[in-house]
């Protein structure tokens, strides 16, 4: 299992001030999944788009299947597909025809290029859309329309960046579908997101960026074994009083969030249990929800810092 | 090839090299100048008297024949009882009338003032009520209207659906001020038999009695224009047209004139010597394409590449398997070939209409330099806005500095020249002058297609310092083949080594 996607020893500045990532170096291997965290700004925008070719490095390479992404482009590109935070397409260009367009790159071009640009629009489910033109199109529908695109040429190796910000649910649901196809077609896939506990799930591996630097490259298997056991307990009551808020104090430290909706951080006992006791005292559970948030809670750790934040240059 | 032939083909390009085509057409009124407009109306004057006063009609045509509205006529009559006044002015028609009472003499005299709308008049004064006939002159009868002042009875005017043709208008007032009906016009061509001079007594026309006249037409108005009798074989170079108006009994009238057979008939124009047909060519290229060239340039660069590259979009193709070399450079040459295939499809109408209008081709050693020199043009400045498009982050920007730039190379060049030398203190037009406007030519893209014509004309001219055709030895002031084409290879490699190193080198 070699590496596909080869980060070694990246340099960024985007002026002479300090780089936007540094010294960066870490692999992505055929059939895996890899996790890139890191807060806003911390360099993995920038690492992605040196990666798909549309960025330079000040210093150090990126290498698709043994190729380099600056020195050997053309052939590089012919390997890697991207899905960028925000798609910029053109915009007055229609759906299908920007497919067929983007397909004459990589050589698929007549009945072959409209088969499959028809059937990957249908997949992201714009099946509908592809006479439209792309500036009609939601956030959410740029983002998968770029999705079909990057999977047009069946690249070896994907980069995602941010690519769960802006789907919906189904979406999203999509989104865990296509990771475990391509893990399964030994694809290699570097993945960004904020949504951690999405990364988690889907990734096999989770590299932490912050500051331009690699801060820690964990699996997914060690990331668990790491982190707590203890977690967030969201329980809306319909009736909620003042009997319910003291039970549920008994758990942990609690806030009283919109419509009596309570949250017990750091809980670390049994949700079912909390639940049946609830209604055994004759309260209206509507929602109860559990988040072990054992890479948030890593990742902050980690990084050092409470809550979101950080520079941003990209 | 396949990034470059979707670019030419994109719609925006497809239009800009329509537009490129047809302002080629712009060269068509060189051929089709049209005699210079008259400035001022033409305006008769006819006048009666009657036992209640002094009645008059104005008159005002164009060069065409065709009423003109709004000229002021004012008239005085003095006779035994004093002076009277009355005023008129012509109306959409292009009459206008008054009367002015009094007892109404014979042998008053008047005083005429004539004002133009375009503030200009003329005064005239005489002896009025006098009939002149070739026998002599003789007081009119009352209600006899006589021609005070104007243009003539019977005039010439220009045919307003062919300007190279020549109509005769005739003007005429029935007694009593009435509008004339029945009347007959006709013609007669008279040989000049002596060749002194037209207008004198050498020619001997016959009584006016309309025998052996040919009818011209029948004149039911005031006015009406009738167009010029077939040109009889034969006639003498200095020959004539005789015109009289008639009396619907057949007796003449003091409506009649002779109209010189050259200018009733004016010969075709000459034909479009060569070196013409190689001059229009040759401003044009210089005066409107020259304009345009750097506009295009700009426009098409900014199509292609600029604003994909400042919106980001440029990113969504950079992610294929196209090197940044290959991309920058099917861009540039898309951008290029789009517009050079419109330069040389619009060089081409020129020439056809050069052919069109004077049976003669521009000649080629006209057309290739200045082809060369566009296609130097559009290369400089595709590769200038390409440059641009590398160094700046907004369309904004990209198209306001692109548009500055066309307007300071194109338009302001001359203020430019013309601050320098009042700071130098060199006299427009001098030595010094002329070397500092070739020189501009050389470090100006946009005067790249000046600086061949020079070449090509061994003179400079410029509109902005109102000097034309002034001549010079090229070579005098280091315009020769040499410098143009090494001057041509660096406006087109500086520009495009520069961008392809912004491409490949910089984000």
């Amino acid at each position: 299992m070699g590496p596909l996607l080869e980060f070694q020893r990246l340099t960024k500045y985007y002026s002479s001030n300090a780089p936007a990532i540094d010294d960066l170096s870490f692999d992505v291997h055929d059939g895996e999944i890899v996790g890139f965290v890191g807060l806003n700004g911390a360099g993995k925008t920038t690492t992605i788009r040196i990666a798909a070719g549309v960025s330079l490095p000040t210093e150090g390479t990126v290498r698709v299947d043994g190729r380099d992404v600056v020195k050997e482009k053309a052939a590089a590109s012919r390997s890697i597909g991207w899905v960028p935070e925000f798609p910029n397409v053109e915009p007055n260009a229609k759906a299908l025809d920007l497919m067929l367009y983007f397909a004459g790159f990589h050589g698929i071009t007549g009945g072959e290029a409209r088969r499959r640009s028809e059937e990957l629009l249908s997949t992201v489910r714009l099946g509908e859309s592809e006479g439209k033109r792309i500036r009609t199109f939601s956030q959410g529908m740029k983002k998968r329309f770029s999705l079909a695109l990057a999977l047009l040429s069946d690249p070896k190796n994907l980069v995602f960046d941010e690519i769960l910000n802006g789907l919906d649910p189904e979406g999203i649901h999509y989104m865990r579908e296509l990771t475990a196809e391509l893990r399964k077609g030994g694809r290699a896939v570097l993945l960004s997101s904020h949504i951690l506990a999405e990364i988690e799930n889907l990734s096999d591996r989770v590299v932490f960026i912050h500051k331009g630097k690699i801060v820690e490259s964990l699996t997914t298997e060690e990331l668990r074994s790491q982190g707590s056991a203890e977690g967030v307990l969201r329980v809306g009551i319909a009736n909620l009083d003042e009997n319910a808020l003291s039970y549920l104090r008994s758990f942990g430290e609690t806030r009283v969030e919109v419509a009596n909706t309570v949250a017990i951080t750091r809980f670390a006992g049994d949700p079912a249990s909390v639940n049946a006791e609830l209604v055994s005292r004759g309260y209206a559970v509507k929602e109860l929800s559990y988040q072990r948030s054992s890479l948030e809670d890593y990742f902050l750790k980690l990084v050092g810092v409470t809550g979101a934040g950080g520079d941003s240059q990209q | 090839m396949y990034d470059v032939k979707k670019t030419i083909t994109s719609k925006s390009i497809l239009l800009l090299i329509a537009v490129i085509v047809i302002i080629s057409f712009a060269i068509i009124p060189s051929y089709n100048q049209t005699a210079a407009s008259q400035t001022g109306a033409n305006v008769n004057t006819f006048a009666y008297y009657d036992s209640t006063g002094y009645h008059f009609l104005a008159f005002a045509w164009n060069q065409f024949g065709q009423p003109v509205s709004g000229v002021a006529v004012q008239l005085n009559f003095t006779d035994p009882t004093g002076t009277h006044s009355g005023s008129a002015v012509t109306n959409s028609s292009g009459a206008g009338q008054a009367s002015i009472p009094a007892t109404g003499y014979v042998n008053a005299s008047y005083g005429l003032d004539i004002q133009q709308p375009g503030g200009f008049g003329y005064v005239s004064g005489g002896l009025g009520f006098f009939v002149y006939t070739q026998n002599g002159s003789q007081p009119a009868a009352p209600g006899q209207a006589v021609l005070l002042y104007g243009n003539g009875a019977v005039s010439q005017v220009t045919d307003g659906q062919n300007s190279s043709r020549q109509d005769i208008l005739v003007n005429w007032v029935a007694e009593f001020g009435q509008e004339p009906s029945g009347y007959q016009v006709d013609y007669e061509f008279v040989n000049e038999t002596s060749g002194a001079c037209l207008y004198c007594s050498n020619y001997q026309v016959k009584t006016l009695n309309g025998s052996g006249m040919l009818p011209l037409g029948t004149l039911d108005s005031f006015r009406q224009i009738f167009s010029a009798p077939p040109l009889e074989p034969h006639l003498e170079f200095d020959s004539i047209v005789f015109v009289e108006v008639f009396l619907p009994n057949g007796t003449g009238t003091d409506a009649y004139t002779t109209l010189p057979v050259p200018s009733l008939y004016p010969p075709p124009p000459p034909p479009v010597s060569q070196s013409q047909a190689n001059s229009y060519a040759i401003g044009f290229f210089e005066n409107i394409f020259g304009l345009f060239i750097p506009l295009v340039a700009i426009a098409g660069s900014y199509d292609s590449y600029g604003k994909d590259r400042v919106s980001g979009v440029l990113e969504s193709v950079l992610v294929q398997p196209i090197s940044r070399r290959s991309l920058s450079l099917s861009r540039y040459l898309s951008s290029f070939v789009a517009m050079a295939i419109a330069v040389l499809l619009a060089i081409g109408v020129v020439d056809l209409i050069t052919f069109h209008y004077s049976g003669l081709f521009v000649a080629t050693n006209v057309i290739l330099p200045s082809a060369g020199a566009f296609m130097v043009e559009l290369a400089a400045f595709i590769g200038i806005m390409m440059v641009l498009s590398r160094l700046l982050k907004s369309s904004g920007s990209l198209v306001g500095l692109g548009i500055g730039f066309f307007i300071i190379f194109d338009f302001f060049w001359g203020i430019l020249l013309a601050l320098l030398a009042f700071l130098m203190k060199i006299d427009i037009g001098s030595v010094p002058f002329i070397r500092i406007f070739v020189g501009s030519e050389f470090v100006n893209p946009a005067q790249f297609i000046a600086l061949v014509d020079t070449y090509l004309t061994h003179s400079v001219s410029s509109v902005v310092f109102a000097f034309g055709g002034t001549l010079i030895t090229p070579s005098d002031y280091g315009i020769t083949v040499w410098s143009i084409a090494a001057t041509g290879v660096l406006w087109i490699v500086i520009p495009l080594a520069a961008f392809l190193y912004l491409s490949t080198k910089r984000d």
